[in-house]
């Protein structure tokens, strides 16, 4: 960028000192611009005084005393900087000579010999300063010096050591030198840090070099404190009352004006107790005090200590800037104050005169410039409005800078750039916004400028932009309509701090505005989290969503903005701050801010969407390969369709797995379908059931994927996620995923909220079954148990049926002969194989036969075949048959049993007993006797 | 089944919402003489329970009669059941979306073109973002408020269906409707637009589509603001570039800017 | 496992359960049996225990010199004899069967006991006399100064036995033959 200067540094340097005492009469009164508005907070002077006098009343109000009342004190309070000494200035220069003696004490005139100098001055009394030598005083004040060490303490310790040194000649011989030049406003300061190095070391006392400076500073104010208390104070109370008695003998009324009593301490509380006691004197006090030095300072400082103490003794209080730190009437006053400046500065036929127009005789301003300027003036992060800072760092810093003054505006810690209002477009450079941002003209629908600003300055723009001699850019935030809300107050500095993040990165603390923007353009597109098709309509359809964080979709703004980094299952969508993204980044702030119309804030939804959706897409992306990552590489698709083939392959065929009535779920249905035994095959048919009673959640997660309405399939989908399905692959895959990693796992379905995790699991645990069952066993078992079915039947195939139906009757009264208690179910087998026919004995076993031979060729270790065939196996021995057989088996076991336990079997034969060989044997011996005679 | 009902209305479809016309018609394109039977087994899913009625199959009729209606499809035989199909476009090799809208809107029977009069009647009007109520309101005032009874209803299968083929963009959870073509639609009848007119004239290219497809041109002549975002969004992604040149006989305003040419980018 | 028609298996459950009945019906007929050979077991004692005392008895008289009675005995056995029922031999039949054979067996037995017993006490009391006369003469001798004595209790209480139900001993009769015989 160029920048035309036609000015001297040292005039702007003296033009625009902010220390009014420095200017000539003639200077300051070219740049003095009136007062119009000072605030009377009260006024004891007679008349009516309303909210706000121009500086010809205030300055009225403190003439208007006669020239020998006492005491009379004014107040004027204001912020640092709001025009205190300006007023006084004015003042000192404004009073008429013959009525009035005008005592202007400047705030750098902080040294009480200073004032007491100046006192004198004005008094056209002698220099000396007392009666008694020089010598005596100097060494008064050093010995008032050491009692002070030994009473106060501090730096300088312990007390003995330093005591000779203020004690000692040279230094005394330093006071005396001191004191005899107070004459001198611009004297020499006391006691220059290399003597203090030199008394020191003459004096044997240690002092490391880099501590000097520190040392040398406590010396000094101890000394200073010892000069003002022995000397000083005394003296000046009665210098005052001299100086006011002369005054008035002279015809001439004491006017002291005091710019900053902030800046004076001891001297500052005795000033303001000598004229606070109002019999002491006959001055006219004009005192400036800092709004917060008033508040928190000034009370304590009194001996009352009460500020209403003081408050009671001023005539009256002038107020010059407002609780915000504006100083009254300044915004008004802002274009002519400056024009007084620069009118003072620069000199006409400048190197601008061909663009002057655009600048209106303010160069290098225009007043829009000036007053965005003044309005984004900043102090400790506080907005502050006074002239002193207008002038320093908007007028100085813009006519001392090396760069035109946009570039220094926002380099500026003073100022607070404004927020850019128009669109960040491709083309407009760094400059041009600069340029804009401070110079452009804010309309209805787009921020112009006058081309010849940017032309003289070297600024280039797209030219595309130019019209009509001015550059136009659309502005991003367009007057809202009137039936909407007003944006938060706070918009602005919202929009400031997404521009200042966008520029630069950091720390951008109303982020989450930007978020809440982002997530509502990103869920136009309908909800990344989740992995459904967005064209399934069926209110049947179930999805698997992302859940972690709150409902909010998580977003994370690059760049240090303080947001935490996405990490491990934690993904959220990332927005960084590319320039061709700005733009829209703005918007979406502005449509969270405002609550407006898409239409009507972004300039092109085309391109927002386009964003949104790239954002969308990509975020998606992320949210599927996690889940991916996270179960074994099996993807969304590939989990429903596995999922769907598994239930499908347990319920078997011709069952209508997508009913859409809520399936029975009890343990009987289930045995009614299941393919696998819960003897043999125990594992599968208990996981099995588990899985089974998933078939609705899964059948609507099918829906979700692979439809476009219930009865209807998303072909395009649907054929993608079969040819990509390996169902044996996948299966092992579930097989193989891990329980504990799954428990983390922030997906759920929904509708019902089911985590997925409650779905892997039992899916994960049939699919190992399945993989874990031994198929060739299982088919041999099978097999074996045919084989068996077979020969059983073909024993059958001479039954004599009547005898049969017989012997089945004779049952019933054979229980009741051996007490087996009859069930009625026994009735219905009885019935079931009286009711046989020799056809249907023969169907039944040319069915077992069939599948025997059948599966002979299929036999493998593939375990969708073999489940093929249990469930072909099923109807088979689920044939009424076998039951009723085995309730016949059974029952002839009762009985048996019964038999066994009712009926004695230890019946023996007599002769063979032991007893009847004794019986034998008496009869023996009985014949024996009568054979024996 | 009743017969063949090719004089319902497009726009009655109601429950018709787009992408399942689009892909019967890429079945039926896919399989010349497919038969009905072959069309349910590929587009009901699996195990679908067949009930007396055959209500599961209403879906796909609809979506065959809207086919028919539009003239993309042809029917083989009496009675649609055992029927063939096959695929009857005006333009070969345009996507489904032009075609369905070219079929619209040169269809004979003006009440067949409602779906894009409707349109028309929005671009014309300038209108960027509206209501689906609004859009009733505006058609049952406009030139086509005689052709039948208007109904939400049918505003309301427009909306779906217009957005479905990238005509209009309808957002989630806001009712209102953005008359912005989708950037792909519109690059995909500019590369046709490219093929039919000679030179790069970006004007010439839009009055073909606005004669072939759907309207570009507001009814004071300028391109639609819709159109312009699309435009401005396929320039910006880098898939179209804008130009000027200022001897070109024909040229339009995009927005502030004036373009004379366009250059799509090669596919 | 050969597989059986479900006939079959009716068949052969319905055999078993008879059978089971079967078992049974027998082992309360052998507990029948067994009471019936306890008792005629005991009767059968009975009977024996008395012919032997009158055996003793005869024998003891007949050693005492009653030639007379000591042929009571002979008749005795002789009458038991002939009389004995053919299942004395082998009563196994008629214990299972309980039939006539068994009613014989057991009127023998304690016709045979009431014959015994009747007649050992008429043996019994001609003992009695014996003893006495015996005493007398020991008494006598006892006067005439004869220092020889003979201890009667012994016998005396034999006799005892003898008449009353009771029955000796083997043991007791051998003691009792030694001191009569002395």
């Amino acid at each position: 960028m160029r920048y035309p200067t036609c000015w001297d540094a040292d005039r702007v340097r003296s033009v625009l000192t902010t220390e009014s005492r420095q200017k000539e009469r003639e200077l300051f009164l070219q740049t003095h611009r009136p007062f119009q508005m000072i605030r009377v907070d009260f006024c004891k002077e007679p008349g009516s005084w309303g909210p706000f006098i121009p500086e010809e009343e205030l300055r009225a109000i403190v003439q208007s005393g006669p020239v020998d009342a006492h005491n009379r004190l004014f107040f004027v309070v204001g912020e640092a900087g709001s025009g205190k000494s300006e007023l006084c200035q004015w003042l000192e220069y404004m009073v008429d000579p013959d009525a009035r003696l005008a005592v202007h004490i400047p705030r750098s005139m902080t040294s009480a010999a200073h004032v007491v100098a100046l006192l004198r001055d004005r008094l056209g009394a002698d220099v000396a300063l007392s009666r008694a030598p020089i010598a005596t005083q100097a060494d008064h004040v050093a010995l008032s010096a050491v009692v002070l060490l030994y009473e106060r303490g501090g730096t300088l310790a312990p007390p003995d050591l330093w005591a000779p040194v203020l004690l000692s000649a040279g230094l005394r011989a330093e006071i005396a030198a001191h004191l005899a030049q107070a004459g001198d406003v611009a004297h020499e300061p006391l006691l220059p840090d290399s003597q203090v190095r030199e008394l020191c070391s003459l004096h044997g006392v240690a002092v490391a070099s880099d501590r000097v400076p520190a040392v040398a500073a406590a010396l000094r104010l101890l000394i200073g404190q010892a000069l003002e208390q022995t000397l000083w104070l005394g003296d000046m109370r009665r210098l005052l009352a001299q100086l006011s008695d002369v005054a008035v003998q002279q015809g001439r009324r004491p006017l002291l004006l005091l710019e900053d009593i902030t800046a004076f301490q001891i001297l500052g509380d005795l000033l303001l107790d000598y004229l606070l006691d109002l019999t002491s004197g006959h001055f006219d006090a004009v005192i400036g005090v800092t709004t917060g030095f008033e508040q928190t300072q000034l009370a304590g400082a009194t001996l009352v200590g009460d500020l209403t103490h003081i408050h009671h003794r001023l005539r009256a209080r002038f107020v010059l800037s407002d609780d915000q730190g504006r100083s009254f009437g300044l915004e008004e006053e802002l274009v002519n104050l400056a024009r007084a400046y620069l009118g003072a500065i620069t000199v006409s036929d400048a190197a601008w005169a061909h663009a002057d127009g655009a600048f209106d005789g303010l160069y290098p301003f225009t007043e829009i410039a000036l007053r965005r300027a003044f309005d984004s003036l900043h102090e400790e992060g506080n907005p502050r409005q006074t002239p002193r800072l207008l002038l320093e760092h908007v007028i100085g810093a813009a006519l001392l800078g090396s760069e035109p003054p946009p570039i220094t505006l926002d380099r500026s810690s003073y100022l607070v750039r404004p927020p850019a209002l128009f669109r960040s477009e491709d083309g407009v450079s760094e400059d041009l916004a600069s340029l804009l941002r401070w110079y452009g003209e804010i309309g209805e629908e787009d921020v112009t400028l006058d081309a010849r600003i940017a032309t003289l300055w070297g600024v280039t723009a797209p030219e595309h932009l130019f019209q009509d001699g001015r550059i136009r850019v659309p502005r991003a935030y367009i007057t809202l309509p009137p039936s909407s809300a007003p944006p938060d107050a706070d918009w602005q500095g919202e929009l400031r701090e997404l521009q200042r993040w966008m520029a630069l990165g950091g720390r951008y603390p109303s982020r989450e505005t930007l978020k809440r923007g982002v997530e509502r353009a990103i869920l136009w597109l309908g909800d990344p989290r989740s992995l459904g098709s967005q064209d399934a309509l069926s209110p049947a359809q179930a999805t698997i969503y992302y859940t972690r964080g709150d409902e909010r979709l998580p977003i994370f703004i690059e760049d240090g903005s303080g947001d935490q980094d996405p990490t491990g299952s934690y993904v959220k969508v990332r927005v960084g701050r590319a320039p061709e993204d700005r733009a829209i980044l703005e918007e979406l702030v502005y449509l969270e801010l405002s609550g407006a119309e898409p239409a009507h804030v972004c300039h092109n939804l085309a391109l927002t969407l386009e964003w949104a959706r790239r954002h969308w897409d990509s975020y998606h992306q992320e949210v599927r390969t996690l889940l991916r990552e996270q179960m074994g590489g099996l993807t969304a698709e590939q989990l429903i369709l596995s999922a769907w083939r598994l239930l499908h392959g347990l319920i078997g065929p011709g069952d209508d797995y997508l009913s859409s009535e809520t399936p029975s779920l009890d343990d009987d249905a289930y045995d009614r379908l299941t393919p696998w035994s819960p003897e043999r095959q125990a594992i599968c048919y208990t996981t099995g059931r588990a899985l089974w009673r998933w078939q609705d959640i899964v059948r609507r997660l099918f829906i979700g994927a692979f439809t476009l309405r219930e009865t209807l399939l998303d072909q395009e989908r649907y054929v993608a996620g079969t040819s990509d399905l390996d169902i044996r692959a996948d299966l092992e895959r579930l097989a193989r995923l891990r329980l504990d990693t799954l428990r983390s796992l922030p997906f759920k379905v929904r509708p019902g909220g089911h985590a997925i995790q409650a779905l892997l699991l039992p899916l994960q645990r049939y699919a190992r079954a399945l993989h874990g069952l031994d198929v060739p066993a299982a088919w041999r078992s099978d097999m074996q148990d045919l084989r068996r079915r077979e020969e059983h039947l073909q024993a059958q195939q001479h039954l004599d049926h009547p005898a049969l139906g017989r012997r089945l009757r004779e049952l019933h009264w054979r229980c009741g002969e051996v007490g087996v208690t009859w069930h009625e179910s026994w009735d219905v087998a009885l019935e079931t194989l009286t009711a046989i026919t020799p056809e249907d004995l023969h169907v039944l076993v040319m069915q077992v036969s069939e599948l025997r031979g059948g599966a002979g060729d299929r036999l493998s270790d593939d375990i969708w075949a073999y489940q093929e065939f249990r469930h072909a196996l099923r109807p088979v021995i689920a044939h009424p048959y076998w039951s009723a057989a085995a309730t016949v088996r059974r029952i002839q076991d009762e009985l048996l049993r019964a038999g066994q336990e009712r009926y004695r079997r230890d019946a023996r034969m007599l002769v063979s007993t032991a007893a009847y060989r004794e019986l034998l044997q008496v009869t023996r011996r009985l014949r024996q006797e009568l054979i024996d005679d | 089944m009743s017969a063949p009902s090719l004089g319902r209305l497009l726009i009655s479809h109601i429950t018709l919402r787009g992408p399942e016309v689009r892909q019967l018609y890429m079945l039926i394109q896919l399989r010349p003489g497919i038969g009905y039977g072959d069309l349910v087994v590929e587009l009901l899913p699996p195990g679908t329970m067949r009930s007396a009625f055959s209500l599961e199959e209403a879906p796909l009729r609809e979506a065959l009669n809207f086919l028919l209606a539009a003239g993309l499809v042809a029917q083989d035989g009496p009675s649609r059941r055992k029927a063939n199909f096959r695929a009857t476009p005006l333009l070969p090799s345009v996507p489904f979306s032009l075609l369905l809208l070219r079929h619209i809107a040169s269809h004979e029977d003006e009440r067949q073109r409602a779906i894009a009069l409707v349109y028309r009647q929005l671009v014309q009007e300038d209108v960027l973002d509206i209501t689906p109520g609004a859009i009733r309101e505006r058609v049952e005032r406009g030139p086509f408020r005689d052709l039948f009874a208007w109904t939400g209803e049918k505003v309301m299968f427009w909306t779906h269906l217009t957005s479905s083929l990238g005509l209009v963009r309808r957002l989630e959870r806001r009712v209102e409707v953005l008359i912005i073509p989708q950037p792909e639609l519109l690059l995909a009848a500019l590369r046709w637009a490219e093929q039919q007119v000679p030179g790069p004239s970006l004007d010439a290219c839009l009055r073909l589509i606005d004669e072939t497809f759907f309207s570009c041109y507001t009814a004071r002549g300028r391109v639609h603001r819709g159109v312009v975002q699309a435009l401005t969004a396929l320039h910006r992604l880098g898939q179209a570039h804008l130009a000027h040149t200022a001897d070109a006989a024909h040229s339009v305003l995009l927005g502030e800017r004036r373009v004379s040419e366009i250059y799509l980018l090669p596919v | 496992m050969i597989e059986r028609s479900l006939l079959e298996g009716l068949d052969a459950t319905m055999a078993r359960l008879t059978q089971l009945a079967e078992d049974h019906r027998r082992a309360q007929e052998y507990d029948l049996s067994c009471e019936r050979m306890a008792y005629v077991a005991a009767q059968l004692i009975t009977l024996q225990g008395e012919l032997s005392a009158l055996r003793r008895s005869a024998d003891l008289l007949a050693s005492l010199g009653a030639a007379d009675e000591a042929e009571v005995w002979r008749k005795t056995c002789v009458q038991l004899r002939t009389g004995s029922p053919r299942a004395l031999q082998s009563p196994g039949r008629a214990l299972v069967t309980g039939d006539v054979e068994l009613l014989r067996l057991v009127a023998y037995a304690a016709g045979g006991t009431l014959i015994a017993r009747e007649r050992r006490i008429l043996l019994a009391r001609e003992l009695a006399r014996r003893i006495d006369t015996l005493e007398a003469a020991q008494s006598c001798r006892h006067a005439a100064g004869d220092g020889r004595e003979i201890d009667l209790q012994p016998l005396r209480q034999a006799l005892e036995l003898l008449s009353t139900a009771g029955t000796l001993t083997l043991a007791q009769l051998m003691q009792l033959e030694t001191l009569v015989v002395g």
